[in-house]
Parts: structure tokens; sequence; C-alpha cells
């Protein structure tokens, strides 16, 4: 069932961040310490989007959404009991393209006790950011403790004290721990040798640009561009590194400061990719092409994901065996029993289609050949076999569902295998569904 | 387990044998006869017939229809009979001597030939013939004739002996089978005569004639 998100909708644009990511959050703020978490969903343009995320506090987790538009994310406030502004960052990785980045800025709130010393018994009241806490009597020394919520980027207080018919207002300044506001990251995550990439700098509140210094070692940086809240630096690695790190500041307050490191991935071609890997599975199902054309049928099968194209395309290799058998009366004669075994050699190519956390739908197209045995026994003459060769060709479509290195699937699959000889005219071909297991290897 | 994969594994990659085994002729009984007698011989063979199976149609089909020779004579019904004995009627038109015997099914596989498996023996001549009396006869009414071999192969003599007349004309020319070596024929002759006189030859030269009757108009 798909969640309803009520509260505070972001549009996120900004000049040269051309693409928009629509991201909506909830509860709109956090009370810091009452062990509340925030849900967080960002509406992607497509739905073959590679969206990356970073933060300047806390821990962002992602979820399965509900369809391959959304994302859903559980974003768990940090340990401090300072008020803060929370800064989410997203963005969209395209190939070769500035990643677009959206921020949505989530506001902490810290609690804490206000100390006041005023007129003893004094009645007192204290306004935090238009918000009122108290009233609390000072005691007869004049102390008086009032609980108060603080939001992100208050400096200050204002305490009103009542005592003997007087009304006293006076500003009291808050001691708030600084923490570092900075989100950093590098796009795409991982860098890619020889492929362009970018440094995200990003903070919730605009600063001056020039207030910015970043220490980029294992590579360059770029000349970067502007908007409200980030900057984007493109990074050109050196040759021989094989990870970044860059480490960002404020020259205007030193507390603003992060790092980031990277791991180089090699280029397309200089080594094998990380997604490239082999698997085998095995399954178990029949066949059926009308009359007696129906059967077992059992396959093995070991495949290797092309590094190419994220993966999608794995070559597989299949050995498989299938069996169908005809018992049939003879005019004249008596009655006959036939059945043909064949042993299945095929090559084909299996395309993940679609993926949503466990689940995957796979296309698969392929062919070769059945080395087929058909043997025969009669109440009226000798018994007799007969070998040959049957070509296929198939298409099918496999469902899967993924845990850990196995992935349970079932598989649909039309297929086209002409068995015969001088005796024999069957199909070992016709619609085949099958269950099996894959276990990936590497 | 192994083994049951490798068993059969192996026939499956054994390809290439496509066609079908050529029949064999087995066994034929009796294997001889006399040449004049004929017989009738059981033939076995080991033959599977074109077979045909449609597993779209869940059905299946043979052809029975085979060819069975002795020498260049075909013989049997032309027909194969479930168990592969095919019994087939040998006419007497055999030279003595030995002969081949081949079955040809009708898909045109090799023909299956039992070499030399077929004997005709020569016919076990009398040394003569001798007829009983014959009464005085009239034109073109049947009388019978007997007529007995005689001499050492006469009581076991089957085949058949020429019929002539020296006056007219007799029919049949040709008499049936001798049975322990006599042959009693039923015989016209077509015109009054005198006198006239029957005579018997076999294919190997010996004859035998009657006594000289009367044929009345």
């Amino acid at each position: 069932m798909r969640r309803a998100w009520p509260t505070l909708v972001l549009l996120c644009s900004a000049g040269a961040f051309a693409e928009e990511l629509q991201i909506s959050f909830q509860p709109p703020f956090v009370l810091l310490g009452s062990g509340a978490t925030v849900s967080v969903a960002v509406r992607l343009p497509r739905s073959d989007a590679r969206l990356g995320s970073a933060v300047n506090a806390g821990t962002l987790q992602a979820l399965d959404g509900p369809d391959a538009f959304e994302r859903h994310f559980l974003w768990t406030p940090p340990g401090t009991r300072s008020p803060m502004t929370a800064l989410l960052v997203f963005w969209i990785e395209e190939r070769g393209s500035p990643p677009e980045v959206s921020l949505a800025r989530i506001p902490l709130v810290g609690r804490t006790n206000l100390e006041i010393h005023t007129e003893p018994s004094a009645q007192v009241r204290v306004e935090v950011a238009g918000a009122s806490f108290g009233p609390a009597q000072a005691d007869k020394r004049g102390r008086a403790e009032v609980p108060i919520d603080v939001p992100p980027g208050i400096q200050t207080v204002q305490v009103v004290a009542q005592a003997h018919g007087r009304l006293r207002t006076r500003n009291s300044p808050l001691d708030v721990p600084k923490s570092s506001t900075l989100a950093i990251a590098f796009s795409p995550q991982p860098l890619v040798r020889g492929e362009p990439g970018w440094l995200i700098v990003a903070r919730p509140e605009a600063w001056d640009p020039a207030q910015l210094e970043v220490d980029l070692s294992g590579g360059r940086l770029g000349v970067p561009s502007y908007a409200a809240g980030r900057t984007l630096f493109p990074v050109v690695p050196d040759k021989p590194a094989t990870e970044l790190t860059a480490k960002a500041s404020l020259r205007s307050d030193r507390i603003d400061r992060a790092e980031v490191t990277a791991a180089i991935s090699p280029s397309v071609g200089e080594a094998p990719s990380r997604i490239a890997r082999f698997s085998a599975s095995a399954s178990a199902g029949g066949f059926y092409a009308g009359g007696s054309n129906a059967g077992a049928a059992l396959a093995v099968d070991g495949s290797y994901s092309l590094p190419a194209a994220d993966g999608r395309f794995t070559l597989e290799l299949e050995l498989g065996f299938r069996n169908a058998s005809l018992s049939a009366p003879v005019t004249g004669l008596g009655s006959v029993h036939s059945s043909v075994t064949a042993m299945s050699i095929e090559a084909a190519l299996r395309v993940l289609f679609f993926e949503r956390g466990p689940w995957a739908v796979h296309g698969r197209v392929g062919g070769g050949v059945l080395p087929f045995r058909v043997s025969a026994r009669s109440s009226f003459q000798p018994p007799f076999t007969q070998s040959g060769l049957a070509p296929e060709g198939f298409a099918s479509a496999q469902v899967g569902y993924r845990f850990r290195t196995f992935e349970l699937f079932a598989e649909l699959r039309g297929g086209i295998a002409p068995a015969k000889t001088s005796t024999l005219d069957a199909q070992l071909g016709g619609l085949l569904l099958a269950l099996g297991a894959r276990y990936q290897i590497q | 387990m192994r083994l049951r994969l490798t068993a059969l594994l192996l026939p499956l990659c054994a390809c290439g044998n496509g066609a079908l085994p050529p029949p064999a002729i087995l066994s034929i009984d009796p294997a001889e006869m006399v040449a004049c007698e004929g017989a009738t011989v059981i033939v076995g063979v080991d033959a599977v017939l074109p077979t045909r199976f449609d597993y779209s149609q869940s059905a299946a089909s043979a052809n029975p229809d085979i060819a069975l020779r002795i020498g260049d004579v075909p013989v049997g019904s032309g027909k194969y009979v479930p168990g592969g004995l095919l019994t087939a009627a040998v006419p007497p038109v055999f030279s003595p001597g030995n002969y081949d015997v081949g079955l040809r099914l009708s898909d045109g596989r090799p023909e299956a030939i039992l070499p030399a498996a077929f004997t005709v023996r020569p016919n076990p001549y009398p040394d003569r013939y001798l007829l009983d009396f014959v009464p005085d006869q009239t034109q073109a009414q049947p009388f019978d004739i007997t007529i007995r071999a005689q001499g050492t192969n006469a009581p076991v003599y089957k085949c058949t002996v020429a019929l002539s007349s020296d006056r007219g004309s007799i029919s049949p020319r040709a008499s049936g089978n001798f049975q322990q070596g006599v042959r009693t024929e039923r015989v016209t002759i077509d015109r009054s005569f005198p006198a006239v006189v029957i005579t018997v030859r076999d294919d190997g030269g010996r004859v035998g004639s009657s006594n000289s009757f009367r044929v009345g108009p």
C-alpha cells in the first residue's frame, strides 16, 4: 500500500541543475533525543535514473520504493542534542554529465533547560523564535529553570520576568555547540578512471563561494559551478591514484568542515568490471506441444554476466534433458509404444528487463541442438531404436526472487524443436514451464 | 546415480543411427521340395516394418507390405504377419537346384537375402508306365483311364504325364498328379476311329501305351 506524504514537498531546482527531483519527508522536523526518524521519498524523473545521496549528519538508509519512479529512504538523526539543520543531498547520475543535485533540509530542534537569574520569586517565561515557554517561578535567590525547544539558527532568546508588578525583558544568549553543516560527496559512485567525475559540496544555507576551501588529494579540481547551497567541482583523478580524498571547509567558520574518500575503479576495458560474474542454475519442469508431445524437462545452466550495460546481458550455456512417450494401436497388427529421450545443448542470451528489490524479470533467447533417441517396442515386430538431432530455437521470460547469492526463478519458454526421423515426427519444444534455482558463484 | 547418468548420456551422444535396421531372413521350413510337387513353406523373418509415430496426433502406423521371393518367383501373400512367420505356397515351376530367398520391405531398405536357402530336388521318375485295359469307347464321351508307374520310384511318384492318342485328339493333354504311383484320369476322344492307342510320357521321356481300342460314332 502506498503511503501518503502530506507534509513537506520540495521542488528543488536551481539554474544549472536542470532536472528537478521531488523530495518529500515526514515528519517535517525532528526533536533531538526523541528517537524519531524521518521517512524520505524521492520522486525520479525517469524509472532508470541512478540516484546518488549524501547527508551532512545522521544516516540515510535506502528502502524499497513502491514503483520504479520513487525511491524511499529512512533518515536517522545524529546523536547530538544541539539544534542544527540536517541536509539531505540527492542527485541523478548520468554517465558523462554533471550530477543533477537537489537538497532537502530537515530542522533538528534541540531541547534544553535554560537557567535564568532574576529577582527572587519572579514569574519567568522565555520567548524562542516566536514560541513561548514557561512560566516558571524563580526561587528566593532569583534562580529559575525553563525547558525550551531551540530550532536551528537561534543564538539568543528573550527572557520575560515579572516581579512586584514590574515587567522586565532582556535578551539572553544561548550557548549552542556548533557542528559542521557541510555535506560532501563524489559522483558517480564509484568514480571510474577515464570518465568525468564531480565533487559535490552542499550546505543548508547559501554561502559566499569565495569562503569555500577544498583540498583534493589524488586528483585535480576543475572550475566549480555554484548554485544556492551547493557547489560542483569537476574532478580528474591522477593516473596512479586508486582513491580520491576531498576535504572542504569554510574560511569563515573552521568548524564547518567535511571530508570524503572515494575509490577509483578501473575504466571499462582496463579490468573486468565488478559486475561481471558467473552463476550456475538448475531447473525442472515440463513441456507441452500438443498431442503426445509432452513430458519432463530438466536443465543445468552456467552463465556469465557481461561487464557492459551494468551486467544486464548474460551469456548462458545450458545442458538439459527432455522425455516424451506415445502408446497407440496399429490397425491389423497390434500396438506400439515409443519414447523419445533428448539431451539439449543450447546457448542463450539472458537480458535483465526489470529489477526491484529482490524481484527481477529476465528475458531469454537462445538455440541449440537436441541429440535424441527414439526407442520403440511392439506386440508384432522386434524392438528398435533410432537416433537423430533436433534443432531448437526459443524465447522465454523468467521471474526471479533473490536472497543473498541464491535466486529462485520460474521460467515460461516458447520454443520450436522438431524431432524427425524416418519413423518419428515429434516436437520437443512448445511451451515449457520450469522452476529453478540460480547460485551466483562470483 | 553417476552410472545412470553416464548410461543415459552415452547412447544419446552416439548420434547418426537414423535408419531402421535392414530386414533379415532367419529360416525357411521346409528348405527343399521336389520340382514337380510345389510346397508350402514358412519363412521366419526379423523385420521392422516402416513404422511412423506421429506425436502430434498421438497416432502410430506401420506398413505391412512385403515382397517375398524364392529365386525370381514371388511367393506369399505380400503382407507381414505379426510374429514374423510368413507362410508361402511355392509353385512347381522350378528346375532342380538351389535358390536364394529374398525379402524386401516397402520403404526401400536393402533386401534381405538368404543365399541358396531353398533346394529344388529332381523329380523321382519311374522306369515306365502301364495303362489298365481300355474297352471300346464312344466319340466325345468321357471315359477313365488308369496309369500305373512301374519301377524303383513308382510308389513315390507324384508328378504328371503328358497324354496323347495316335488317332483323333485327346483331352486333356496332361494328367493330374499321381498318387502313390497311380493316376486315374477322365479323358475324351473327339472322333470315331476303329483303333486308337493312348500314350503317356513324362518329362524324362519315359512312356507307356494303352491297348488298341475302338472309338465308335
